[in-house]
């Protein structure tokens, strides 16, 4: 591509890297994020972040961060973890995130650098990092836990699973005939209801003025629903039993209910 | 960690024993705890009860500052913290993204490894071939060693060796990179390898010591690493 330079950071360069980290990634922050994680890290180097540059603006960025590791007690070595790592789209299929990257190879070895890598998707992995340079997944032992605090991911994961389950017409058929409004009251959320229509799943903040149901249920019900349906169930069914799960409403509601699933299905 | 734009000290919980300190954990950016840690020392059940202690703690911190979630990162060997954890109601989320490697200094990273066997006694006593090896680079796209040397000795030397018009030595074995990163990150076996024809020996005699070789540069431990985003 005429008119690419690839060189090292430069003062000023930040405002423009932080954009495109942003229109890439989202959610990377301010200059003043950007600036404490590379320029006031202890050991920065200007070689710890490399741009390309297309008529002399920044389109492509890749940050290193050459860390001590410790691979085995005693067995300590320096690898340079590679991430932040953006070509602007308009820009690729010209190379330049290779040439990015093959700035660093020689000069991380000239500082004493042996191992290079970072984190990657599945996907990311085998079509770029693999592919084109040799990168290798390594055993892991991360584990990751999560809680939910507030009822905003709440509302985002109803939306998305009433986008998955709405594509069966025998449930929209249940709905168009029997909308439900559903109250949930789980220990430490906020309470809220649900609106189950035929067109989508309403998360509502706040109880609903005459819910159809209204389910009581200890916070492990989001534990279990991200486990998937099986152990969902079989949570549901322990929890009835074990009176810590109520649901209000369910034997007025539920006959009903179930006839019209029945009838939905039978219909298809 | 005060440096973070956005932590302050009320992000940093401590637990107190009556003389020392038990545990620690400091609550970054978004619900990120940064650093989670109990001291070691403990037997398992009091680790258990401290973690507990500590991780409600630091998720009433998050609370108050208005996250959406809380995320820890721990070791899945750390069984104490993992079941305080699942107890206190968080699950196991799936990660989306892993760590993946690639050997940028072969020289300096098997001399590191080799010196470190021969350090805690894991060379097997008189055992001191020199190996010459033949490296393709398979999937590297930056393998500027053709050909290198091991010699176990003492002393130990790992050399990157220059083939030139005079260079009439047979290798003892040829590989290409990216199946010598399998076998030292123990993704494949020698065993394996040696069947598919990703290793060539061309002297069966060199066998055994080779496999040796390989099992003294593999690497046991899997990695426990935080997201290189917090510092």
């Amino acid at each position: 591509m005429s008119g690419l330079q690839i060189g090292d950071y430069s003062p000023g360069d930040e405002s423009r890297i932080v954009q495109i980290l942003n229109t890439f990634f989202g959610g990377r922050g301010n200059e003043d994020y950007w600036r404490w994680k590379y320029l006031k890290r202890h050991g920065f180097n200007s070689q710890d972040v490399v741009t390309a540059r297309v008529d002399g603006k920044i389109v492509g960025c890749l940050h290193s961060r050459v860390m001590a590791i410790r691979i085995e007690p005693g067995l300590d070595v320096l690898m340079s973890f590679d991430g932040d790592f953006a070509v602007l789209p308009e820009y690729r299929g010209a190379n330049i995130g290779i040439q990015v990257h093959d700035r660093n190879d020689q000069r991380l070895v000239d500082r004493g650098v042996l191992l290079r890598g970072g984190f990657a998707t599945p996907d990311i992995h085998r079509r770029f990092y693999n592919k084109r340079f040799g990168h290798v997944f390594v055993p892991t032992s991360t584990s990751y836990f999560r809680k939910i605090l507030s009822l905003n991911p709440l509302e985002r994961k109803v939306e998305m699973i009433g986008t998955n389950l709405l594509s069966r017409s025998w449930l929209r058929r249940t709905l168009k005939r029997y909308p439900l409004k559903v109250d949930f009251n789980i220990d430490n959320l906020p309470p809220f209801h649900i609106e189950f229509t035929e067109s989508c799943f309403h998360f509502c903040k706040g109880s609903a003025p005459v819910p159809d149901l209204v389910i009581n249920a200890p916070y492990s019900i989001i534990v279990f629903l991200e486990k998937g349906p099986g152990q969902f169930l079989n949570w549901t069914v322990i929890n009835l039993l074990k009176r810590r799960l109520h649901i209000r409403g369910l034997f007025r509601k539920g006959p009903n209910l179930l006839a019209q699933i029945l009838i939905s299905i039978v219909k298809r | 960690i005060f440096g973070i734009p956005g932590v302050t000290p009320e992000d940093v919980v401590i637990l107190q024993g009556e003389m020392e300190i038990l545990g620690y954990a400091v609550l970054g950016p978004e619900g990120f705890v940064l650093e989670f840690v109990v001291d070691p020392r403990l037997s398992h059940r009091e680790r258990f009860i401290n973690a507990t202690f500590l991780i409600k703690a630091i998720e009433e911190r998050s609370l108050s500052r208005g996250d959406d979630a809380i995320l820890f990162e721990v070791p899945f060997s750390d069984e104490s913290i993992c079941q305080a954890l699942q107890k206190s109601d968080y699950y196991n989320k799936k990660a989306t993204e892993y760590l993946n490697i690639l050997i940028l200094d072969l020289v300096g990273f098997l001399s590191k490894i080799i010196g470190h066997r021969q350090q805690h006694f894991k060379i097997p006593d008189g055992w001191s071939p020199t190996f010459l090896i033949n490296v393709k680079s398979g999937l590297y796209r930056f393998c500027p060693i053709e050909n290198l040397s091991i010699q176990i000795g003492p002393p130990l030397v790992v050399k990157e060796v220059k083939a030139d018009s005079s260079f009439s030595a047979k290798p003892t074995l040829k590989i290409d990179l990216s199946t010598l990163t399998d076998l030292i990150f123990k993704l494949t076996t020698f065993e394996k390898t040696m069947s598919e024809g990703g290793l060539v020996i061309p002297k069966i005699s060199d066998v055994k010591d080779v496999k040796v070789l390989m099992s003294l540069i593999a690497i046991d431990s899997s990695w426990f690493t935080l997201f290189g985003d917090y510092q």
